[in-house]
């Protein structure tokens, strides 16, 4: 069984510091490993991601984040990441963790995402260059998360992103804009490689439980959402459990 | 469209790029003689910051404060998934 613990939208700053450490210390008895999906800071700045920094600094267990678009805003996400990831914490873009935990491998695939819209309401690579642009961004995301949940063999595999890859758990916020707030394009990757778990952040107006089309569970856990400094999954196989799709080969 | 409708438009681009609030998701009522301010705020400074933007933005009306402030309330029992990945078996 892994233990994990997970939140996002924490948007930090230097008016909310030494907030949250009081209660994630919690984690160190608690969770295997700590996953933050995005939006960690509010405007995206160096001082605010030291302050994440610092409010982590108690947790002892293997930390994991993706940014947000908030960690953006101010055009160092650069630094935020390397600040991050000179306090021992995994920032992941494109990219994944593998780790052991109680004799059991688990991976993280984790990617901002982006915006687009789901089926029937998205937008199309299509007219003018900055349509083509703005759609050949998530485009690309969701190629690289292909690229980085395929490589995990792992006993257990974690989906880590910013934006929703469906619509359920957006239901709450206004439909107008759920094309700002994820795309079917992640989802439709998740489902064909597999995964036992996607964590996402972004729609703090959102619903926190969804699936997609194959069944593969969605939890947003934007904090004003959920309203907890964190939550808690066990994530558990049974004997003779197969995680993932098998792929049949076609051969001509 | 009133002016009121394109003054929703301007108070939240303000939000978002007010170094002190970076909120996207305030909701905001305009009318001609009220602004409503709702959603929820994760610190008083935040909240006091918007506020202030607002009153100073569609001034003369009156701002009213419908906003929450963030309560993180103690963490919850875990939530248990057995063989969640789509029950491929």
């Amino acid at each position: 069984m892994i233990r994990l613990a997970a939140i996002a939208d924490t948007h930090c700053t230097q008016r909310t510091c030494d907030r949250l450490s009081p209660v994630w210390r919690e984690l160190n008895d608690k969770a295997d490993l700590f996953l933050v999906a995005g939006d960690l800071t509010t405007t995206g700045t160096a001082q605010e991601a030291e302050i994440l920094a610092r409010e982590l600094s108690v947790v002892d267990v293997p930390v994991a984040v993706v940014l947000g678009n908030h960690d953006y805003h101010a055009g160092a996400e650069g630094e935020v990441t390397r600040i991050l990831r000179d306090a021992g914490i995994h920032v992941l873009e494109g990219d994944s963790l593998t780790l052991q935990i109680n004799g059991e491998s688990v991976g993280v695939a984790g990617i901002k995402g982006f915006g687009g819209g789901f089926v029937g309401a998205c937008a199309t690579d299509f007219g003018e260059p900055e349509m083509k642009s703005f759609v050949r961004h998530g485009t690309r995301a969701a190629a690289r998360l292909r690229d980085a949940l395929a490589r995990l063999d792992t006993d257990y595999r974690i989906v880590l992103m910013h934006y929703s890859p469906i619509d359920t758990t957006l239901n709450g916020e206004p439909p107008p804009i759920y094309p700002f707030l994820g795309s079917y394009l992640f989802a439709e990757v998740v489902d064909e490689i597999g995964a036992d778990l996607v964590l996402h952040g972004h729609a703090h107006h959102g619903s926190e439980k969804g699936v997609t089309a194959r069944g593969i569970p969605v939890r947003n856990v934007a904090m004003p959402l959920v309203r907890h400094p964190y939550v808690m999954f066990h994530l558990e196989h049974t004997e003779g459990y197969l995680p993932f799709p098998i792929r049949l080969t076609e051969h001509r | 469209m009133t002016s009121s409708d394109y003054l929703v438009a301007h108070l939240r681009e303000a939000l978002a790029a007010h170094p002190d609030v970076g909120m996207l998701d305030l909701y905001l009522e305009v009318t001609d003689r009220s602004v409503h301010v709702s959603g929820v705020v994760d610190c008083e400074s935040k909240r006091d910051a918007a506020l202030a933007l607002v009153r100073r933005m569609a001034a003369p009306r009156e701002v009213v404060d419908n906003t929450k402030l963030l309560n993180l309330l103690p963490s919850e029992p875990p939530e248990v998934l057995h063989d969640p990945s789509g029950g491929h078996r």
